[in-house]
């Protein structure tokens, strides 16, 4: 699993401003979202959720990257979710593959990862 | 990835995929390969137990929930593998209980090989054994085949006797499942997959009757949170005719007794008038076993009935510490005791008597430790009827198994050691001792032979006897036999010193090699592995009226009765059961056989094995004559071992030298004596070997 944007923060955010983080972000994930890269996938959440600062008003998690998920990474995914909130941002998980969905409705995280439709 | 290489290395979690992670998953697999032997042993049994007959509908739940568990702990681990044969199975299992498929009696024999296969794979999730796939194929395509050829159209399904219930009567009503499950935080790091629990619950439902959905019990702060630590819990409904049981079992190696409730709630369809009152609603908690939450491994999941309330498991590497440490303590006191034997009794009287208080408890203490590590015997008498089922029907023999004394406790380590050289006898009861149905009944005997298995506690020893009730050892082909051999035999030797000339590495009476047993190494590898473990094997038999084999062995390895004997400074332990006698030879019993130091003891003469020389010590006494000759014998191989004086006769707790020190030849471990001092505990076998290249 690898995280876009690890190397250039700004890539695909706030392309108008030069200020990291503000307004709307976006944060992109990718491979899979699994317990075996729990370690790894928090680390790299912590570090996103550092770069959301008050200004930011919605944050975007792109899914269509990510190939697998399981209850540990739903988990994750679903608590950093809650602290986007806690920060007053606004979470949107974009649109993830079917199969990945179909996963998150499976382990009845539905209602706590609620995507958007697919455009 | 080799799984099994991987765990092997034991240094963090290893994923079904052969990715690492932080966790070790070892010890959580190890609880799904022991409840998966335990259900393999048990679907055995019941198999076994059927002979050709058709099993009824308990044998035929108790079997299909033995598959379904193997099935499920599977695919929860990560097994995949061994959810195939299951699988299969299970739909065999499935559609004869529910009479789509005719019951033939070649399918025991095909869930038998079943059970093989799936144990070969277990063989190698567990220690890496080599799995062949082909007969997994094999078996897998006759399952399949099974299946098929017993499709609804071949027979019509048989109408259940009347006034029996039909099967699955109490699977017909519908009930609505509310299951609300609190997972164990390590969930996730035991590498548990939701989505494998989720799917057989799903597999339970009324199509479209499931529904899941999952909360957040807390909401840590993200930085806080321990990824891999399940924060998470679960609520299913689904509307479902599976028992109560079956739901359960889904649950059967994740969750504990306060982590699973189910609600259920008959589904009435004729109309609400008639919905049942709010108190028929079943609350209860509904885990399968309470367990330690501190313990490390939270094995103690998905045992059945009420053994949960009355045993826990432990590992065994903890019982081995436990005892380990009672053997310490042993040797303290012993320290204590030299001590206060030196001091006046009038003056310490009370130090005196607090100390023997303090033996007695320590005893007390050692028994009930030691008896922690016993396990009853059953454990290997169960393999039996398996083995004795087949080899009678491939000898064309007709054999009744009875076992005796199953409950007899042996210990673990004794177990495994044991079970090779019984199976060893029962082959050759079975080949060699039992006669044909024909012959029998020419003999005057029921067609039927009779193969006994007992076991009893006899003093400190536990004593196994295997008997038959075929045509006796035959002391006229033995003595002919021998003497083809080149053994030293005469036609004046008794019948016991006959009967121990089968024992004799080579010796084999059997006039066909069979593949079943007869090669000529039997009897002298089942004596050799006897002995390797303190034990003693006697044969008693009459002509045309049977054998019986005695295997005698001590309760427990941890503790050995051993001879303390002086050597210069030093003190080794001999076993006592290979000791015959001990003297102090004249100087006519002296002699010299190719330069090589003997004694000769009534016509025999046996090698000196000089124990100062061999361990190059200073030893107070170098010639025999002023010594003391122990005779020993070792796998019957006979010597004296030539020592300064002997000092006691005593039960010493065996230590490893390996894991304390490093491995000293000639000896088979070391105790600590009561003055503190360690002592060598000798390897007589590797003594003489030793002996012989001086």
């Amino acid at each position: 699993m690898t995280f876009c944007n690890k190397q250039n923060p700004l890539k695909g955010q706030n392309k108008v401003g030069k200020k990291v983080f503000v307004n709307n972000i976006n944060i992109t994930l990718e491979g899979p979202l699994i317990v075996e890269r729990a370690q790894e996938l928090h680390q790299l959440l912590v570090e996103r959720l550092d770069g959301v600062t008050e200004k930011c008003q919605q944050a975007t998690i792109d899914l269509s990257r990510v190939s697998d998920i399981d209850a540990c990474g739903c988990q994750l995914l679903a608590l950093f979710v809650e602290s986007l909130k806690r920060r007053g941002a606004t979470p949107v998980l974009a649109p993830a593959p079917v199969g990945v969905t179909e996963r998150i409705n499976t382990l009845g995280f539905r209602d706590l990862l609620a995507l958007q439709p697919e455009r | 990835m080799n799984r099994a290489a991987a765990n092997s290395k034991g240094t963090g979690m290893t994923t079904p995929t052969g990715e690492k992670s932080s966790v070790d998953l070892n010890r959580f697999n190890e609880v799904f390969f022991e409840e998966c032997a335990e259900n393999l042993a048990e679907m055995e049994q019941i198999l076994i137990s059927l002979g050709d007959r058709e099993p009824d509908h308990e044998e035929m739940n108790a079997i299909f929930r033995a598959a379904h568990s193997i099935k499920g702990g599977a695919g929860i681990f990560g097994f995949q593998d061994m959810t195939v044969v299951t699988h299969v199975m299970e739909s065999l299992l499935d559609r004869l209980r529910n009479r789509e498929t005719p019951f033939v009696p070649a399918m025991i024999d095909l869930f038998l090989e079943a059970g093989d296969a799936i144990a070969m794979q277990l063989a190698w999730h567990r220690e890496g054994k080599a799995v062949d796939q082909e007969a997994i194929d094999r078996v897998r395509a006759k399952l399949q085949q099974a299946i098929e050829a017993g499709a609804p159209a071949l027979e019509p399904p048989v109408e259940p006797e009347q006034g029996s219930p039909a099967p699955h009567e109490e699977e017909l009503l519908p009930r609505r499942c509310r299951l609300a499950f609190t997972p164990d935080p390590e969930i996730f790091a035991r590498g548990i997959r939701m989505e494998s629990i989720i799917s057989e619950l799903t597999e339970l439902a009324e199509p479209g009757e499931f529904a899941c959905s999952a909360r957040l019990m807390e909401l840590p702060d993200l930085p806080e949170l321990d990824p891999e630590r399940c924060i998470t819990c679960w609520e299913f409904t689904l509307l479902t005719r599976a028992s109560r049981e079956q739901v359960l079992d889904v649950f059967m190696f994740v969750a504990d007794e306060e982590q699973l409730t189910i609600e259920e709630e008959p589904v009435d369809r004729r109309g609400p008038a008639e919905e049942p009152a709010p108190e028929e609603t079943l609350l209860a908690p509904a885990g399968r076993r309470a367990y330690d939450s501190s313990e490390a491994a939270p094995g103690a999941f998905g045992r059945r009935g009420g053994e949960a309330e009355s045993s826990i498991r432990v590992n065994v590497t903890k019982v081995d510490q436990l005892v380990n440490e009672v053997g310490e303590l042993l040797i303290t006191q012993a320290m204590l005791s030299q001590i206060v034997a030196g001091l006046d009794p009038v003056l310490h009287q009370a130090l005196q008597r607090g100390l023997t208080q303090l033996e007695r408890n320590t005893r007390d203490l050692q028994a009930s430790v030691m008896s922690i590590r016993l396990v009853p015997i059953s454990i290997v008498f169960n393999r039996f009827p398996r083995l004795v089922r087949e080899m009678a029907a491939k000898l064309g023999k007709q054999v009744e198994l009875k076992t005796v004394g199953e409950s007899t406790e042996l210990d673990r380590g004794l177990i495994e050691r044991i079970a090779d050289p019984l199976g060893h006898l029962v082959r050759n009861a079975l080949d060699h001792g039992l006669e044909s149905p024909e012959r029998r009944v020419s003999c005057g005997k029921s067609p039927v032979g009779t193969l006994q298995l007992s076991a009893s506690q006899v003093g400190g020893r536990i004593v196994v006897d295997v008997t038959d009730d075929g045509a006796g050892l035959n002391r006229g082909k033995i003595l002919a036999k021998a003497v083809e051999c080149g053994i030293p035999c005469s036609e004046s030797m008794s019948d016991e010193e006959v009967w121990q000339l089968i024992f004799a590495p080579g010796f084999s009476t059997a006039s066909e090699v069979t593949d079943l047993s007869g090669r000529g190494v039997g009897m002298d590898v089942v004596l050799k592995n006897v002995q390797a473990i303190g034990g003693r094997v006697q044969i008693a038999s009459e002509a045309g009226r049977g054998a019986r084999f005695t295997i005698s062995l001590p309760l427990t390895l941890a503790i050995l009765e051993g001879l303390s004997v002086a050597v210069g400074a030093e003190k080794f332990i001999i076993p006592l059961n290979v000791v015959l006698e001990s003297l102090q030879p004249t100087a006519e019993q002296l002699k010299s056989v190719n330069g090589r130091e003997v004694v000769q003891v009534r016509g025999e003469y046996l090698p000196i094995l000089k124990l100062h020389r061999i361990f190059n010590l200073e030893a107070e006494v170098t010639e025999p004559q002023l010594g003391i000759l122990v005779l020993v014998d070792a796998d019957g191989e006979r010597g004296a071992i030539m020592v300064d004086a002997l000092l006691d006769e005593q039960q010493v707790v065996v230590k490893s030298i390996e894991t304390n020190y490093r491995r000293v030849e000639g000896s088979a471990g070391a105790t600590i004596l009561g003055d503190g001092r360690v002592a060598l505990i000798l390897d007589i076998p590797e003594l003489f070997t030793m002996h012989k290249r001086l």
